[in-house]
């Protein structure tokens, strides 16, 4: 008897204590989650009262040309983003793992590119790629080739935004770098005395090693590349034709431009499904291919 | 002693509304930023709680463009929302039907206010706007007209009079060839984009004698319109002419793009005001803009936008802004006074003051007094100015319209299946509102 009063007591001290994280926790993250489960299912304008509908918003949504030319642009970016991203922060953590002189300094650089923000980056981006008067195409008319027109061509402007969000490629290669640092150093020394070749040693011991951090790579920019939003939104508004339109824009515009909430919550569900399908896919598969030490 | 009763009289009039009845303080958001427009806001303001001495006016600059409104919304939603806001003429009867806005009509005739003679001091196509279910949500505020702008000094260097703008769809066609030019495969200049600035699929549907939206039915019509149609294939026709591609790169490089998207935020500059794009189809506004950033031997004309031989002459739209009461407002009585007195003595003064076209009919002589000579092409046009289908679904319909016409010009879709599709989708939003 005594002790379970304790007990209670013990659990109403803890609960006290954890209060304030849980309270945030269920108000701010939990509620407006299932919230916008609920308002998935229903006609839902923001001052009127939600209308239940059923699984209407999300018949609509495949009977909705823009969704699905979003969708498909979203797919584009998500086959673009996350391989580009992998290989450039590889290539960039190789580059930086090595101790030199002024190491430091050429960490801090490529990092810096992911501490400005993204507006302004957005900003420089477009007259770096601009078809007229860009840095890019200025190049490419001094060796003599006529430069494509990067931002107004409707089939080009999804590779410049892989390309152009490469600059923030600093932040995995961080992860990375971190990763390839971990690596004992005696596998190493035994590879080159068993006289491996430079590639041998990075495709049989760095690459395996690293898998892990490669492993939370794939999960966190998958998530990103399918919620792909600033860049395309910033610099050219979904266009041009919708061509850069990916899903989270679209679900902006009927949220906050048609006030259709229900609708753009059906939006904002089905991504989180995909999302979290292909994270499960990872997860799934990761026994084959990620090596824990 | 009489004289002192009547001074103790005097004395409990002036102090017992401001004790007993307190001064009301109401709020009103408005998104006016540029500070001409601004400084004439709180200079009508200020007489306004001259005149008003139990109501005091806060005016709050708050964030918000034509069709978005995120911080009203959520502001209502919440119950903090302001007593007067000002609002996209266009979205009232959209607002309105969401039940984000109070019924203003109701309030103005408890105040005594005789509204059908309100009404008929502005002109028809305004207080249309600002009707929903019958009555009025909204007094109108400013206006604006579109015409075609063209560069006189490039009409001279391409041979042609520059007193003798393009009158036909034909002319202007072949003024826009002349006054091209392009140098290894780049634009350096151009003639015109039928497409840019307010060259709208309402611009042109009208002008072409379109038609889209049957009030009587309540049904679009735009997609079997065949002057509709003929206008989105007249486009269609252009960008495979010039190369829309080609066209769009011409304009990014003035950091300016046709998806809207001011490119970085930035004030973009106007290829016409740099004398690369020969001719544009505008708004009024550009008469400020030519004052202040154009070059001083600038040289311009107004003209009607071009028709094709069955279209409408002399065909334009109007849009603008209106003053609403917002849901939940504390003192609405008082937002409805300050409302009808912007709306009525407020707009002469801004007309005058920031050369915005009037609703308000007895203030056009008033701005016309003194402004430019060619602000009187625009005024003119007024009366007979088209305004976009007064339905809830108003935002969705513009943006259908523009994925519509950029889906043509970019050739993707036919034109049919373009209109079509828009069409379909807007009115089953549409049919949700009116049953």
């Amino acid at each position: 008897m005594k002790k379970s009063v304790k007990k209670i007591q013990k659990i109403l001290t803890i609960l006290f204590f954890i209060f304030p994280g849980l309270f945030g926790l269920v108000m701010f993250k939990l509620y407006p989650i299932f919230a916008s489960l609920f308002f998935s299912f229903t006609d839902y304008y923001v001052t009127l009262s939600p209308k239940w509908v059923g699984f209407e918003n999300f018949k609509e949504l495949f009977q909705d040309f823009l969704f699905l030319k979003s969708l498909q642009n979203t797919f584009w970016y998500f086959i673009g983003l996350v391989p580009i991203g992998l290989i450039v922060g590889i290539v960039l953590a190789l580059l930086l793992v090595k101790d030199f002189k002024f190491i430091s300094f050429f960490r801090a650089v490529m990092y810096l590119p992911s501490v400005v923000p993204i507006y302004a980056f957005a900003v420089v981006a477009l007259n770096f790629f601009n078809p007229y008067l860009g840095f890019v195409n200025g190049i490419l008319a001094k060796l003599g080739i006529p430069g494509p027109l990067w931002t107004s061509d409707e089939r080009l402007v999804k590779l410049t935004l892989i390309l152009i969000a490469q600059w923030g490629a600093g932040q995995q290669a961080m992860i990375f770098m971190a990763a390839m640092k971990d690596i004992p150093k005696e596998l190493y020394e035994s590879a080159r005395i068993d006289g491996a070749s430079k590639w041998q040693i990075f495709n049989k011991i760095t690459l395996p090693l690293i898998t892990p951090a490669i492993l939370y790579y794939f999960i966190t920019s998958s998530i990103l590349a399918l919620q792909f939003f600033e860049l395309p939104q910033i610099m050219f508004g979904g266009g041009p034709n919708n061509a850069s339109l990916s899903v989270a824009i679209y679900l902006y515009r009927h949220a906050f431009r048609y006030g259709n909430m229900g609708y753009a919550s059906a939006m904002a569900w089905f991504i989180f499904l995909v999302s979290l399908l292909i994270s499960l896919l990872y997860f799934k598969t990761s026994k084959k291919w990620v090596i824990y030490g | 002693m009489k004289r002192l009763f009547g001074f103790i009289l005097l004395v409990m009039l002036i102090v017992i509304p401001t004790v007993i009845l307190g001064v009301v303080e109401i709020t009103f958001w408005h998104s006016m930023t540029n500070p001409v427009d601004r400084k004439c806001i709180e200079k009508i303001v200020e007489e306004f709680q001259k005149t008003h001495p139990d109501i005091k006016v806060k005016i709050v600059v708050v964030p918000g463009s034509e069709t978005d409104i995120t911080k009203l919304m959520t502001a209502v939603a919440g119950g903090t929302g302001p007593d007067v806001y000002y609002l996209d003429r266009f979205t009232v009867s959209q607002r309105a039907a969401y039940g984000l806005l109070e019924p203003l009509e109701d309030y103005l005739i408890q105040l005594g206010y005789d509204v059908e003679a309100l009404k008929k001091e502005f002109f028809d196509f305004a207080i249309k706007e600002c009707t929903w279910n019958g009555k009025i949500w909204a007094l109108p505020w400013d206006t604006d007209a579109r015409a075609l702008y063209y560069n006189k000094k490039l009409f001279k260097e391409a041979g042609l009079d520059p007193n003798v703008p393009p009158r036909t769809l034909k002319e202007l066609e072949e003024y826009a060839t002349k006054l091209t030019k392009k140098v290894a495969g780049r634009y350096t200049q151009v003639g015109f984009i039928p497409w840019a600035f307010q060259g709208w699929h309402y611009t042109w549907g009208w002008v072409f004698g379109g038609d889209f939206y049957d009030e009587k039915n309540k049904k679009l019509v735009f997609a079997d319109n065949p002057k509709v149609i003929r206008a989105f294939e007249w486009l269609g026709e252009w960008a495979k002419k010039y190369n829309v591609k080609e066209l769009e790169a011409f304009m990014s490089s003035f950091g300016m793009s046709f998806s809207g998207a001011s490119i970085g935020g930035a004030e973009p500059i106007n290829p016409f005001l740099a004398g690369k794009l020969a001719m544009v189809v505008d708004g009024n506004w550009l008469l400020a803009q030519i004052k202040e950033l154009a070059p001083k031997d600038f040289e311009f004309g107004i003209a009607p936008i071009p028709a094709p031989e069955d279209g409408e002459k002399n065909s334009t739209w109007a849009g603008g802004w209106s003053l609403v009461i917002p849901k939940g407002a504390k003192y609405p009585k008082e937002a409805a006074k300050f409302i009808y007195y912007m709306a009525t003595i407020g707009q002469v003064t801004y007309a005058i003051d920031t050369q915005h076209l009037p609703t308000l009919k007895r203030a056009v002589p008033e701005l016309l007094r003194v402004s430019p000579p060619e602000q009187r092409i625009f005024a003119e046009l007024l009366p007979t100015a088209h305004v976009r289908p007064v339905i809830p679904v108003g935002a969705l319909l513009w943006d259908e319209l523009t994925n519509a016409m950029h889906a043509v010009i970019y050739g993707e879709k036919k034109v049919v299946d373009a209109l079509k599709e828009a069409q379909e989708k807007v009115q089953k939003e549409l049919d949700k509102w009116i049953k």
